[in-house]
């Protein structure tokens, strides 16, 4: 069979099934069989690479607003290797339901055209720069993403195969789906829980599976395969306290660890993407891990207290880390974080700390940075609680910062609640100290169904006496951030939001600089249309770059969704609450089509 | 074509042929569909199939991260309250992670909800019913147990759509 022929089936099925779900019985229980086709088909036309070179012929002929200014001067950084492709990611998943039972089968596909490719790597030295960005890219594949079966019993849970997993706020391990990064990383192996009154206990085993290729450049990566034993005891009282013992053994996987970047022309080997995959990655034949293996055991005690007299929420959590790289035992680590939630009136408070010592997180894959760029930064096994803001960037691993966070809300009428946070965090790995200050408010009309949130911070990063500049700033940014929403009549709204960002200082550039995005969206319960920009100062120029856009959502019915994009996106170091990768540019268009049934 | 496309076709008409409501019945309530079980914000755990059968159920999959989800969340206890006694019961599945889980109960609170409130940081709940992890996203299922309407995100007046659905099936 080709392997085309199952994203091609499954888009046959769902355009066959009339109704939603189907359903039949087996044994005298009924079975449910639902699907979700999700089919990403996007033309991209530049990745918006940091020195852009001459047009790429794929840019002639196009309207002005969709192709760049010719710029005169190449660049040895010069990358037209994100441009002028074609690509279809599809993702078809089907889940059977059968009393206590049930199943997954997620298939992922990737088709790419008019990929760039170089015929003769070692011709010139260009040829052989950008035959090395091309490396493991593009490469057409379908996998067995994620497979499963579980059973939900009165005393044990069972689930064998793919599943997320996450003990306590994250510090000890937490393998999860974070869409805005591209991440679905799951365990792979088996997870047993059993509950006996109040107590409840889970263990797990497995191995580490990513998703395997990048949306956004095309680069494709084998399944890590690190190994991962865990395991939580819980007592459960409920209204009164929840008590917690995890732990868990995190083991980078040899293999993976040993791929390392090939040179065209120079002996190869090829490896599967993953057990259940055709599509392989390219690779030296396998050398020496630089630096070894990085294994790791996490462990926590969890309290949470989750009625503080009917004005509150408590949560404590204690973990320690033993970490060897190769054959070196890190030092110990040790990590607290702290949550209390008050509730007085109209008053809402938040008080959280963390104080990590020698704790390292997140905790990464064996893939490669150098082979994997796409891949390894965000694909991680833990991550400790940042307590700032989920767009704030964290540019290295935690290891030794502490702190404490304060936010208040108050509600001053019934629709009007202003609200402040305050932070400072003493970041020893680093050497800088983070001062972080914001206020807002938040205001709703007509039944709530209108409203504005708004908020403006400031975040000062000034290098300390661990440094040898004590006192120098290291990044001093001020944002706004802004959502409005206003309706139209019943079924009409209007919306605004955006993020401007600005640093005054900053250490990497050593000029001033901006981020930014708004959009405006007309919406209605079926369709929305959006027309937005994303604007940045350019390094090393720090000229206005504007990616304008434009977009729209279809939903006809409960089961079809149909999206649009046509413009720009900006690259740049995108986070999720501590979680962050760098993303390429975006020009050129693309379609979504996600169906259920 | 290749005749392996033509089996998957011909797998695609079989399938559409079957494709009709079967019998309710055997699992808790008669209901098939994927079951969960979590814990609420005072940690007393959590069945669906508890409620599937005899009651009209909502699962609002919200975070505390998402501004759509938090414009939604009044309009979803301003519905409860309306209809919680001709049986339709809202539970609310907090979809974040271990990193922001600890705003899921301040933000529940400044927003006045009254009905459960479920906290899914191991995504359980989520790779059964929503898989892309659209926020907000809304799940409604009969009194058969079976769905009978889903939408994702949150639009000003999508609150009217869900209560005319609300009502159909009360």
């Amino acid at each position: 069979m080709r392997w085309w022929s199952a994203p091609l089936g499954a888009l046959a099925i769902v355009m066959a099934v009339p109704a939603l779900g189907l359903t039949t019985e087996i044994a005298g229980q009924p079975l449910t069989l639902t699907f979700s086709e999700t089919a990403d088909l996007a033309y991209h036309l530049d990745q918006g690479v940091v020195a852009p070179g001459p047009e790429t012929p794929c840019h002639q002929g196009l309207p002005g607003f969709l192709s760049r200014p010719v710029r005169a001067t190449p660049s040895a950084e010069y990358d037209p290797t994100g441009d002028c492709y074609a690509d279809w990611l599809n993702r078809f998943d089907a889940q059977a339901s059968w009393g206590r039972w049930h199943a997954e089968l997620r298939f992922d596909s990737a088709l790419f055209g008019n990929a760039p490719s170089v015929s003769n790597p070692n011709a010139s030295a260009e040829n052989l720069h950008l035959a090395t960005l091309l490396e493991n890219r593009y490469t057409n594949n379908l996998i067995v993403e994620k497979i499963s079966a579980s059973y939900l019993g009165d005393r044990l849970d069972l689930t064998l195969g793919d599943f997320y997993i996450a003990y306590g706020r994250g510090l000890v391990l937490s393998l999860t789906k974070i869409d805005a990064l591209g991440v679905d990383t799951t365990l792979r192996g088996a997870s047993v829980t059993g509950h006996f009154g109040g107590f409840s206990a889970n263990v797990a085993a497995g191995v580490t599976n990513v998703v395997n290729t990048d949306e956004s450049t095309g680069e494709v990566a084998p399944d890590p395969m690190d190994r991962i034993v865990a395991g939580r005891l819980e007592y459960r009282w409920p209204r009164v306290l929840t008590i917690g013992v995890d732990g868990a053994g995190i083991y980078q996987n040899p293999a993976t660890a040993a791929l390392s970047s090939y040179t065209p022309g120079q002996p190869v080997v090829q490896l599967p993407l993953a057990p259940l995959a055709l599509g392989s990655v390219t690779s030296q034949p396998p050398q020496a891990i630089p630096g070894g293996l990085w294994n790791t055991d996490n462990g926590s005690v969890t309290l949470e207290l989750p009625r503080l007299g009917d004005v509150g929420k408590l949560y404590l959590e204690y973990a320690h880390q033993v970490q060897w790289v190769g054959n070196e035992l890190r030092p110990e680590g040790n990590a607290f974080y702290g949550s209390l939630s008050l509730f007085f009136g109209p008053a809402t408070l938040l008080i959280e700390g963390k104080d990590y010592q020698n704790f390292s997180s997140p905790l990464p894959p064996s893939l490669s940075s150098q082979m994997f760029p796409a891949f390894w930064q965000q694909n991680v096994y833990t991550n400790a609680p940042t307590l700032e803001e989920s767009f704030q960037e964290e540019y290295y691993p935690v290891y030794s910062i502490a702190g404490p966070r304060l936010r208040v809300d108050v509600a001053v009428t019934d629709w009007l609640t202003p609200y402040a946070s305050a932070a400072y965090f003493a970041d020893d790995t680093n050497g800088y100290d983070i001062a972080d200050g914001f206020l807002g408010l938040d205001a709703h009309w007509q039944e709530r169904r209108s409203h504005a949130s708004l908020a403006a911070g400031r975040r000062i990063a000034t290098f300390n006496g661990v440094s040898p500049t004590p006192g120098a700033a290291f990044q001093h940014e001020w944002w706004v951030q802004y959502d409005l929403v206003q309706v139209l009549g019943p079924v009409y709204s209007l919306e605004l939001e955006g993020l401007h960002r600005r640093w005054d200082e900053d250490f990497f550039t050593g000029h001033p600089w901006t981020w930014s995005y708004g959009y405006l969206s007309l919406r209605r319960h079926e369709w929305s249309l959006t027309l937005g920009d994303e604007y940045y100062s350019q390094f090393p120029s720090f000229d206005r770059v504007e990616n304008p856009n434009i977009g729209g959502s279809y939903s006809p019915t409960d089961r079809w969704t149909f999206r649009l994009f046509a413009g720009g996106r900006t690259a740049g170091l995108r986070c999720v609450n501590g979680i962050c990768r760098n993303y390429p540019g975006f020009e050129g268009a693309s379609v979504e089509v996600t169906a259920r049934f | 074509m290749r005749r392996s496309s033509l089996a998957l076709l011909a797998l695609a008409a079989g399938l559409a042929g079957c494709a009709t409501s079967g019998p309710a019945g055997g699992a808790k309530g008669g209901s098939s569909i994927p079951d969960f079980e979590l814990a609420d914000l005072d940690g007393n755990p959590v069945r669906l199939s508890d409620y599937l059968g005899k009651s009209v159920v909502y699962l609002d999959f919200w975070a505390s991260w998402c501004g759509p989800c938090q414009t939604e969340l009044p309009q979803l206890e301003r519905l409860f309250e309306k209809y919680k006694g001709r049986g339709l019961v809202v539970l609310g599945v907090a979809m974040d992670d271990p990193t922001t889980v600890g705003a899921v109960a301040p933000a529940a609170h400044k927003d006045g909800i009254t009905f459960p409130v479920l906290l899914d940081t191991q995504s359980r709940a989520v790779s059964l019913y929503d898989g892309d992890r659209s926020a907000p996203y809304g799940v409604l299922i009969d009194r058969t147990g079976r769905i009978a309407a889903q939408h994702g995100g949150y639009t000003p007046g999508d609150e009217r759509t869900l209560e005319a659905e609300i009502q159909k099936r009360l």
